[in-house]
């Protein structure tokens, strides 16, 4: 019984390997960083992020997306392993590829109907397994952006909800020490909706603009990690 | 009287090869020629979302076509993912597995109906309306919101 809380104590406080000389949340701002660095990357997410493999914006990545994956369905959905011939979840799909670094851009299909709270709860069972699973590798997380006004007026959400997921992202990656990409204010305008000239019809995803905000953000806020 | 007219359906036989010919000739010469050609084509026939070209390591992961079987090939996708859109066109290679191509179209098709079914309900007839078609070497999957119109821009020959 002891041994059994002082093991889940230590997965509680366990931490991301992250720079010691950059210490987390905040990635300093830079040069944007070559293809070279993303080659041990995985780019983890939603149907945003599989639209930023399909523009090929980071052309050496390997990415692990599903169509409206959240932090909850990341053992739900599977995906398949065609030469295997068999299905597997997201966490093992990221051992299929080099991952040093793993950018996660996830959120977004869970706050369209879960509270925000309930949201960051999924995210934190989510970071607290990936980094026991993946304990020498450096976490990203992109703080997911919102819909624009009429999206949000039409789902009869709340933009707050958006702020305060935001807020609760900063500190759990400041509490796992993970690096903190702020998409979400850097994508939206000083009320937090997506910015309308940013937006797909539907006002929920991004437009080229967007996705390359996006990828100008990563490749300008990165870490060393030898 | 007789050999007159065999010598007039024979003339008449002459000129309707002669037609024929250059109409085929004509066909052929407005006929796309290539994949990109194909889809511009196809683009053209409805009202598609803003499209962009994907590449090959793309279509290999998400389409599990193998992109070494294709002698030419063009995938466009919605821009920005925000719908399942999209103009698959493929140009299979002599002798390479045609037929799993084919079947690769057709399973990412129903696959996405499975996606989009949990994820946006309303996009889902676009996939259902949907259809692989073949045409010699050549293989056609365009997801639009009107397949009718489409399928009728491709011309015959397409089953």
């Amino acid at each position: 019984m002891l041994l059994c809380l002082a093991v889940s104590a230590c997965a509680e406080e366990s931490t991301a390997w992250f720079n010691p000389q950059v210490p987390p949340p905040y990635p300093p701002e830079h040069e944007p960083a070559g293809d070279e660095y993303f080659e041990d990357a995985v780019f983890l997410g939603d149907s945003i992020m599989e639209n930023i493999e399909m523009l090929d914006l980071f052309p050496t990545a390997n990415f692990v997306t599903l169509i409206g994956m959240s932090p909850i369905s990341m053992d739900k959905k599977l995906f398949v392993l065609k030469k295997e011939d068999r299905w597997v979840t997201a966490y093992d799909m990221i051992n299929q590829y080099p991952h040093r670094k793993i950018y996660i851009l996830l959120g977004s299909n869970a706050l369209d109907h879960k509270t925000y709270k309930s949201t960051l709860d999924d995210y934190r069972v989510m970071m607290e397994r990936m980094i026991q699973e993946y304990p020498d590798t450096v976490f990203y997380v992109l703080c997911p952006t919102s819909p624009n006004r009429a999206r949000i007026k039409k789902d009869r959400l709340d933009v707050q909800r958006y702020w305060k997921f935001r807020e609760g992202l900063l500190a759990l990656a400041e509490e796992k020490k993970l690096y903190f990409l702020d998409a979400f204010t850097l994508l939206a305008d000083e009320e937090g909706y997506l910015k309308e000239e940013l937006a797909a019809p539907d006002g929920f995803h991004l437009k080229l603009e967007g996705s390359k905000l996006i990828e100008e953000l990563v490749r300008t806020h990165t870490v060393d990690v030898e | 009287m007789v050999k007159r007219f065999q010598l007039i359906w024979l003339g008449l036989l002459l000129t309707c090869l002669l037609c024929g010919c250059a109409a085929e000739k004509k066909a052929e010469e407005t006929a796309p020629k290539s994949c990109a050609e194909w889809a511009d084509m196809i683009a053209a026939s409805a009202g598609f979302q803003e499209l962009a070209d994907a590449n090959a390591k793309y279509l290999e992961k998400h389409l599990m076509v193998e992109a070494d079987s294709l002698e030419d090939w063009c995938l466009r996708m919605d821009n920005t993912r925000a719908t399942p859109e999209m103009i698959c066109v493929l140009k299979v290679k002599a002798g390479a597995n045609q037929a799993e191509a084919k079947k690769a179209l057709e399973d990412y098709r129903k696959e996405q109906i499975a996606v989009y079914r949990d994820y946006q309900p309303d996009q889902v007839v676009k996939l259902e309306n949907a259809r692989v078609l073949e045409n010699g070497a050549y293989l056609v999957l365009s997801v639009s919101h009107d397949a009718d119109k489409t399928i009728a821009a491709l011309g015959s020959g397409w089953k």
